[in-house]
């Protein structure tokens, strides 16, 4: 690569040493010579060139450069040359020195080899011999039809139409053709072809024809001219249907029946210049001065860009300009080159000590003037001629030159120091009257309305200069800030005055009305930059802009897409843009994006950036002082900056803005190429519309030795590549954007549908990794930006699809899932069961909590409650009178605690914490204790040590307890017992309970049982009867035996009786 | 002289009527009556009885609770324990807290007034149930236990006897010594449980 910016800065003394070279001849024209500044860039062998003999180049659709030298064919995208050579040659014989590239009208690249046509497209070359058989034939020269096919020129066998493999058409001499021998080809808009034909051995041709292919009719030049023209090197007919020759030492034009002339000494004379070439603004593009500088000629300018200044020493083979503006250079031995016109261009001020070049405001004045104001002094800038004025009339050297403008009278105004100066034939003098009635006062902004009124705006309040004289108008007029930050006239005559404060005033009709943040506009000083034609006004803050419309305020800032916080100007270019200068360069944005924006219907601003790559000495802007930026009648526009100021035609700008082609160049799959340059054949692509079949044909037919699908940008026939099971582990995509304007800020954004949720971050990268993809359907794509910024919306599409292992396919998934949910049946099943079984112990447990509830609560409220009474009748007992009275309230006491007893018996029964069979054991046993003990008789216990872990019923304690308790009763009554002994022993499973005494005994007769009166088993006759059903009722046996150590004796088989649940 | 006897019951109408019961009864006389753990907590540590019937269920610091927090500061005063229901697991952790002995409720007065005054002349009234539950306690050898925290051998037997259905009286007249002897026997016994549960206490403690 070779040097970067030359020519960056033309520096405003410098560039009169080019001023215009005239030369008058009468009928020739002169046109215009200017050395033009350029960036080179050029590109060797070492950047991988196949060779550094460039003798053609030619760019297809899809953005790629070709460059063909003598060893070989190198494609290059602006980083990086893929060089074809395998490609080109048949069972790798034959010779690689390319003659020629073309470009047909469907896209196809032709390359000229001396034994061979090849063509590229969609990624497929085929290769056409002609050394022998049909196609034999001595090639000339030879051009792309816009059709379809080739025009070839021969040597000695005239003109040959070349068409799907093979010669379709052939005019010779004998047809008409001047001779058999054709130098040059051109083709024009309608298809008719130009055909110089030369002599045997004189490469000028000799005369030229236009042949019309549809009719076969040839017509002679002059026939169409209607006069004779000679010694013409080459004949082109350009997009406009302008016929254009050159010839020694002129430019001939031939436009709608007229013949114009331009002079070329100044850039050729006897030197042919070459082929002519056209770019995309229609100007021509030529190589004369044997091979040392290219010029473009448009509108009758000559734009020179001349590399011999540049080292460049040897002749240039090939120009070619490419869609963005750049033009390319093939070279005898240099390599390659690209020029890129500066069309951006920073001017620099020539300051005495080379400090500060800084520019503070641009003003246009009448004419091609401009002003710029630099601090120390003011200049005037015209025609590239430079005059400025440093000293005030009073002979002082000028301070704070910082604004100037020319009123539509021709009077200049001027800000500096101290005040307001005016331009006049004594020099910059001061004005009179214009105060503000301060004497430092500080313009800040100069403005004229639509109506002609220069309005002042300063620190110190508002000027309107009127018929001579200034009048002030301050707060106390109702401005809402004296400090003013800049001026605006609407339309409808009415003012927009911004202030430091941050308010925009509204002058109407002689009143103000201020907006401020409070109906929406961003905080901080307000400096208005545009006002559209139905009155709509577009504010500066240093947060963003500010639309004002019909008194409603939006706001677009940097979250917006604004290019940075602050802009300090909004240029109208006439086509639907605005240009601002800020801090970050110089950018442009859509007015309707804007507006869009501004009105919330879009999210995003596309701002177009331009900066120190683009030919600026800064970016950063000044715009303190207005005016700031100017836009000139011919539509070139001047923002000031801290170094110089900033000059270019937005429209030359906007040429190399085109939105970059976007190619996916090579998809690798675990180290194997699967699609793209160098694919092996194995993986079958499905391309759409060309069958597999066809495609093997066609290579076969044409000896294609490689054939490569591709993508191109927007190509909605891209392949869909079927990968196997196990294939793509990692995956790598190269992809790249075809643009040269600055190749390495070329942004990219990609994305894997199927994979990637969304478009990935943006990336300077030309290569995407995956990795571990699943199996599915798979969509690559990727978009690109060029370095402004400017988007190829329409995505690049590589599209595969991964097939499953045989464990990721739906049958086995539907196996599986059938598996599942059987399981899942089964789960489903026991835990319902479990569940159910839960909701049976929830219910059982919530049947628990309530019996201990009540458990609880009859003792604690009944159960207290009744002892509280027994203790009152104890109490009334003590304190009566009266054996009568005391001894019914012996018997209340007696009564009631007789009821708590059974009570107790009844909520101990109940209460679920005494479920257990040592429970049961434990409360008999203190029951029996505490009766015989109150009985005044011998308690004798035989409990087991430990007892089984055994759940005893609530119904099966309570009859238990009952049976007990009418048990010890009937032994307590019998005459002579002294002691009770009560036993509680397992037999087997079987609970044994016996309750003995050494009384007397008794008849097995119910009617001699003594009557317990108030003992709690009712009359004695229904005890023994109610013992047994009770025990009966258990399934457990109930025996009697009176007599001496005889009882009662029970036995219960526990079988019924749950293990206890811990 | 007199014993002086407090009451902790939450139930009014029994509280109220055993203070008076106690206080018309020659050879008592009523210290405080509470309605609370807390109340009691308060009161009884400043007026000191002989003898306290504190309810198991007393609501705001339960009757073990207080006994537990009172018996260390008042290590003359007697608790006896009052129950409504038979909840020999509650009574044995007043006994372990510290208590020397239970009633139910629902006995007439004259048998509290018995109870009471057993217990201030240092005996100590135990159920069968009690006592088994006791053995079953000095079944189980704590690792790191000390002798003053097992039974002796007569002790042991006392125990035994008790489980069947022997009164304090009996037990004498069984082994030949003295009811002061049983009594005695049982006051320590009594005193090793709650030794033993202390140290259970802080071993559980330590053992986290």
């Amino acid at each position: 690569m070779f040097c970067r910016p030359f020519h960056r800065v033309l520096s405003i003394w410098l560039a009169s040493a080019s001023l215009p070279v005239s030369t008058a001849v009468a009928e020739i024209l002169p046109g215009t010579v200017v050395a033009q500044p350029f960036t080179l860039h050029r590109w060797t062998t070492e950047n991988n060139l196949p060779q550094n003999t460039v003798n053609y180049l030619a760019q297809t659709p899809d953005g790629y450069l070709w460059a063909g030298t003598r060893t070989g064919l190198a494609r290059f995208d602006g980083v990086r040359f893929t060089v074809f050579t395998r490609e080109l040659l048949m069972n790798g014989q034959g010779d690689l020195s390319c003659r020629d590239l073309e470009v047909d009208g469907k896209g196809r690249l032709w390359i000229r080899l001396p034994d061979a046509l090849v063509c590229y497209h969609q990624g497929r070359f085929e290769r056409f011999s002609t050394e022998s058989g049909p196609l034999q034939s001595d090639i000339q020269t030879m051009i792309a039809s816009r059709e379809s096919g080739l025009w070839i020129g021969t040597r000695g066998q005239g003109l040959k139409r070349f068409e799907n493999g093979a010669f379709t058409r052939l005019y010779r001499a004998a047809d008409g053709l001047g001779t058999d021998w054709v130098g040059l080809l051109n083709e024009d808009g309608q298809g008719r072809v130009w055909i110089g034909c030369t002599d045997r051995d004189w490469p000028i041709a000799r005369s030229w024809q236009r042949l019309d292919p549809v009719s076969g009719e040839l017509v002679s030049l002059s026939e169409v001219l209607g006069f004779a023209l000679t010694n013409i090197w080459d004949l082109f007919p350009d997009h406009d249907g302008r016929l254009w020759a050159t010839l020694p030492g002129q430019l001939l034009c031939w436009a709608e029946g007229k013949l114009t002339r331009y002079d070329t000494s100044a850039i050729w004379n006897h030197e042919n210049p070459g082929r002519i070439k056209e770019d995309n603004t229609g100007a021509l593009w030529l190589a004369p001065g044997n091979g040392t500088k290219a010029v473009r000629f448009k509108d009758g300018r000559w734009d020179v860009f001349n590399l011999e200044n540049q080292g460049i020493d040897r002749d240039i083979r090939e120009v070619l300009p490419d869609r963005e503006g750049n033009v390319w250079v093939g070279t005898g031995a240099q390599g390659l080159l690209q020029i890129q016109p500066q069309r951006i261009m920073s001017l620099l001020t020539k300051s005495p000590g080379g400090g500060n070049q800084e520019i503070h405001s641009v003003a246009a004045g009448a004419g091609d003037v401009v002003w710029l104001a630099t601090g120390s002094r003011l200049l005037r800038f015209q025609h590239d001629a430079v005059e400025h004025f440093a000293v005030g009339s009073d002979g002082r050297a000028l301070t704070q030159v910082q604004a100037a403008l020319e009123d539509r009278s021709g009077q200049v105004w001027v800000k500096c120091h101290g005040g307001l100066l005016k331009l006049t034939k004594e020099g910059l003098t001061r004005v009179p009257g214009a105060d503000a009635g301060r004497s430092n006062w500080v313009v800040t902004a100069l403005r004229e309305d639509r109506r002609g009124r220069l309005w002042i705006g300063s620190d110190s309040g508002l000027l309107e200069h009127r018929d001579g004289t200034f009048i002030l108008y301050t707060t106390r007029d109702g401005l809402s800030d004296d400090a003013i930050c800049g001026i605006r006239d609407a339309p409808d005559g009415s003012l927009w005055v911004g202030t430091q404060s941050g308010e925009l005033n509204h002058l109407k009709d002689g009143r103000f009305h201020a907006y401020s943040t409070r109906d929406g506009l961003l905080p901080g000083r307000v400096i208005p930059l545009a006002v559209e034609e139905d009155g709509t006004i577009w504010t500066g803050t240093p947060t963003g802009l500010n639309r004002i419309r019909a008194g409603e305020i939006r706001a677009v800032t940097e979250r917006e897409g604004l290019l940075d916080h602050e802009t300090y100007s909004l240029l109208d270019d006439k086509r639907g843009h605005y240009w601002a200068h800020c801090n970050r360069g110089i950018f442009r944005v859509r007015q309707a994006d804007l507006h869009a924006v501004a009105d919330g219907r879009q999210r995003r601003l596309h701002c177009v950036s331009y900066g120190k790559a683009d030919g600026m000495a800064s970016t950063e802007g000044n715009g303190d002082y207005q005016p700031n930026a100017a836009r000139l009648p011919d539509g070139r526009m001047w923002f000031p900056m801290t170094r110089g100021v900033v000059v270019f035609d937005p429209g030359e700008v906007m040429e190399t803005d085109v939105p970059p082609p976007i190619v996916i160049e090579q998809v690798q799959a675990d180290d194997e190429v699967i699609y793209g340059d160098g694919v092996a054949q194995r993986w079958s692509a499905a391309v759409p519309n060309r069958s597999g079949h066809d495609a093997q044909k066609v290579a076969a037919a044409s000896q294609a030795m490689s054939s490569i699908p591709r993508a191109a940008a927007g190509d909605s026939r891209a392949p869909v590549l079927r990968l196997p099971a196990g294939r793509a582990r990692w995956l790598k995509i190269h992809y790249t954007a075809n643009s040269f304007f600055d190749p390495r800020r070329v942004r990219f954004q990609y994305r894997l549908t199927g994979h990637d949720r969304d478009w990935r971050k943006m990336t300077d990268e030309r290569v995407a990794y995956y990795a571990d993809l699943k199996p599915g359907h798979y969509r690559f794509q990727v978009k690109a930006a060029n370095p402004h910024g400017v988007w190829n919306e329409t995505p690049a599409v590589f599209e595969f699809s991964l097939a499953p292992h045989f464990y990721e396919t739906w049958p086995f998934y539907i196996l599986c899932v059938t598996g599942a949910v059987l399981a899942g049946l089964g789960v489903h099943h026991r835990r319902v069961r479990g569940l159910r079984r839960l909701q049976h112990l929830e219910q059982q447990r919530a049947l628990l909590d309530e019996r201990a509830r009540i458990a609880r609560d009859l003792h604690d409220d009944l159960g207290a409650n009744l002892t509280g009474i027994a203790l009152k009748a104890d109490l009334a007992q003590r304190q009566l009178q009266g054996p009568q009275a005391v001894g019914q309230l012996a018997e209340i006491a007696a009564n009631t605690r007789a009821l708590v007893d059974n009570m107790r018996g009844t909520v101990w029964a109940l209460n679920p914490k005494h479920d257990t069979l040592e429970g049961l054991a434990r409360f008999l046993a203190q029951q029996v204790e505490d009766f015989v003990t109150d009985a005044g008789l011998r308690c004798r216990l035989e409990l087991p040590g430990e007892f089984p872990g055994l759940t005893v019923p609530s119904p099966a304690r309570y009859h238990i307890h009952l049976v007990v308790k009418e048990g010890l009763h009937n032994a307590v009554k019998h005459a002579g017992a002294r002691e009770i002994r009560f036993s509680l022993q397992m037999d087997g499973s079987d609970l044994c309970l016996c309750l003995a005494d050494d009384g007397q005994g008794f008849e097995l007769n119910d009617s001699q049982l003594p009557t317990l009166g108030s003992q709690p088993s009712g009359n004695g006759g229904n005890g023994l009867l109610n013992m047994r059903q009770r025990v009966e009722s258990l399934g457990g046996r109930w025996e009697l035996a009176s007599g001496c150590g005889q009882g009662t004796r029970i036995s219960i088989p526990t079988q019924s009786f749950r293990p206890k649940s811990t | 002289m007199s014993i002086k006897v407090s009451i902790v019951e939450d139930n009014q109408s029994i509280r109220q009527s055993l203070a008076e019961i106690l206080d018309s009864t020659p050879g008592f006389r009523l210290g405080d009556a509470c309605a609370t753990g807390e109340e009691a907590l308060q009161r009884l540590l400043n007026n000191p009885a002989d003898v306290v019937l504190m309810d198991i269920n007393v609501p705001r610091k339960s009757g073990v609770h207080c006994v537990r927090e009172l018996k260390p500061c008042l290590p003359k005063t007697q608790f006896i324990m009052l129950t409504i229901e038979d909840d020999s697991q509650r009574v044995f952790e007043s006994l372990q807290a510290g208590a020397t002995g239970y009633l139910v409720k629902n006995v007439p007065p004259d048998r509290i007034f018995a109870a009471i005054e057993e217990v201030h002349q240092g005996g100590s009234p135990m159920s069968s149930q009690i006592a088994r539950m006791l053995v079953q306690t000095f079944q189980t050898k704590r690792p790191s236990s000390e002798r003053n925290e097992e039974l002796t051998a007569r002790e042991s037997e006392i125990l035994t006897l008790l489980t069947r259905g022997y009164r304090s009286k009996e037990v004498a007249d069984e082994l030949a010594i003295s009811v002061q002897t049983v009594h005695t026997h049982l006051r320590n016994i009594y005193e090793k449980l709650q030794v033993r549960s202390r140290a259970e206490a802080v071993a559980r403690y330590l053992g986290g």
